[in-house]
């Protein structure tokens, strides 16, 4: 069943005078309980993709549908847990008042919110920096802490942008973990990173995505048919779609 | 309603906790220090000073804080993205609005409290020993209901300048025309009635018409400064100052539409 579907969405943003394409036409389907990555260097689209996803920005054609829910028309939120690409808090609040104002924000009734807190800060080994402003806190802190506001309500759908980024391999081992639980538990992750082992790892399915083009997307060992390695196979990707477009240009 | 007492609630509470509003404060208080000290210097208006002073302090912290800490703490949840986390969550770009307003305000509020004890306490200091020179008609509850629309006023300093950010996309450009904006809304009242005064135009003459328009437009300010009226205890009747607190009352809810209405046009990216 097809949980999250990008359909032909087109994006530019202002440019000078000019528009600068972000995205043409992309087209995806991501099936619930995969975990699905999205892979492309920097500037490939990957961001953007997810901001139309959650609606902060507007798509100039195209549309996005989450289950039967038309992105920028019905509410979808409480469906989804977002981790943005560096999770900014309000710096004097604590751990604990964060995950409060997200857990009723996200309609959990008070006391199961406080249990819920302390358990997604126990799983993210923040319990010990519940009660501190988040001003104290490192930068891998705050992505833990990003990770334990998305996972409080309990949604369906994860959506992590570069969830990876800034963590030291403690770090990442215990978000890799959050995530093969998520697999495990049938959630649907859809999560954008540069880090091929990760979604050798992880992944079910991945797509990848070079200066607003679809360039692949299926199952892992598919991809493998344009080189031996990951690696190979998506710098191949990127080289012939860089020189289609430099013949194109 | 609840989605805008949660971000009015971790608005305030981020705000109230920030060290720089502390150094507000702590101004606030010295310049109080200050109004005892000076105050007696004006040997016949020892009353008038100290109220026109505590009002003034009051006012001042009030824009120093809407100036540099309200028009920052919108640019920071657009600059650091901070805003994804809230609207992320099943909160709409208006309750995020109203929410954020009504953080900043409940901070202005707070400090209007503080401070108008603040200049209560100083003034009664002032006057101390001095009762002779207290206007004969100053009444406490003239000189809380003047801190009272002074207060209003800077809320609708608030709303000005949450319109002001919405619109813009540089917090140096939303300081600017917010600054812009309370100087005009002080100096207007002044600069029609004396362009009227003159009557170099007639009533129906298009600079007279331009005025009339733009006083319709810009806030009046002017009309919420009642420190004259409450250090001589010139109260106003009140079906004024009803008309006053519906006008300022007003003003915001208009800010706060038009910031909504430019806010969802808005891309976040």
């Amino acid at each position: 069943m097809t949980i999250i579907n990008f359909s032909e969405i087109s994006k530019s943003f202002p440019h000078g005078f000019k528009r600068q394409l972000a995205l043409k036409n992309l087209s995806l389907k991501i099936n619930q309980g995969e975990v699905f990555g999205f892979l492309g260097p920097n500037g490939a689209g990957k961001s953007t993709s997810i901001k139309l996803l959650l609606n902060f920005i507007k798509p100039d054609s195209g549309k996005i549908f989450i289950k039967d829910l038309l992105v920028g028309k019905d509410n979808f939120q409480n469906l989804i847990g977002y981790l943005p690409e560096i999770p900014c808090f309000y710096e004097n609040l604590t751990a604990l008042e964060i995950l409060s104002f997200c857990g009723r924000a996200s309609n959990i009734d008070k006391k199961t919110c406080k249990d819920r807190s302390w358990d997604v800060l126990k799983k993210l080994n923040l319990e010990h920096a519940a009660k501190w402003q988040i001003r104290t806190f490192s930068k891998g802190m705050k992505q833990r802490l990003g990770i334990a506001a998305a996972l409080l309500h309990d949604p369906d759908i994860f959506i992590f942008d570069e969830p990876m980024s800034g963590l030291d391999p403690i770090g990442r081992h215990l978000i890799t973990d959050v995530i093969l639980e998520l697999k495990d538990n049938k959630k649907t992750v859809f999560f954008s990173t540069h880090i091929l082992s990760d979604v050798e790892r992880l992944c079910d399915r991945i797509g990848v995505l070079d200066k607003g083009h679809l360039l692949f997307s299926g199952e892992i060992n598919q991809i493998l048919n344009h080189g031996s390695t990951l690696e190979d196979a998506f710098v191949q990707l990127i080289k012939i779609n860089q020189g289609k477009n430099n013949v194109t240009n | 309603m609840s989605q805008i007492s949660l971000v009015a609630k971790i608005t305030f509470k981020d705000c109230i906790r920030t060290k720089g509003l502390y150094g507000i404060f702590l101004l606030g208080i010295i310049l109080f220090a200050a109004n005892i000290i000076f105050t007696g210097m004006f040997s016949f208006e020892i009353g008038k000073m100290a109220v026109d002073m505590g009002l003034s302090v009051i006012s001042f912290s009030g824009l120093i804080f809407i100036f540099f800490f309200s028009i920052q703490s919108f640019f920071n949840d657009f600059e650091k993205k901070t805003i994804y986390m809230i609207i992320s969550r099943p909160i709409s770009k208006a309750e995020y609005i109203i929410g954020k307003f009504s953080g900043l305000g409940l901070v202005i509020l707070f400090s209007s409290l503080v401070l108008g004890l603040c200049a209560a306490i100083s003034f009664k200091l002032s006057v101390m020993g001095h009762e002779a020179y207290i206007p004969q008609h100053f009444t406490w509850s003239f000189f809380f209901i003047a801190i009272l629309f002074l207060t209003l006023s800077l809320l609708i300093m608030l709303g000005i300048s949450v319109l002001w950010t919405c619109a813009t996309s540089h917090q140096f450009i939303g300081f600017l025309l917010s600054l812009m904006t309370y100087f005009i809304g002080h100096n207007m009242e002044t600069v029609k009635n004396m362009i009227l005064s003159t009557k170099i135009f007639p009533s129906d003459a298009l600079p007279i018409k331009t005025i009339n328009l733009v006083s319709w437009i810009l806030p009046n300010l002017a009309v919420f400064d009642l420190k004259t009226q409450a250090a001589y205890g010139l109260m106003p009747d009140v079906i004024s100052l009803i008309w006053i607190a519906l006008y300022g009352l007003s003003y915001i809810g208009l800010c706060l539409i038009i910031s909504i209405w430019i806010f969802n046009r808005r891309e976040l990216a």
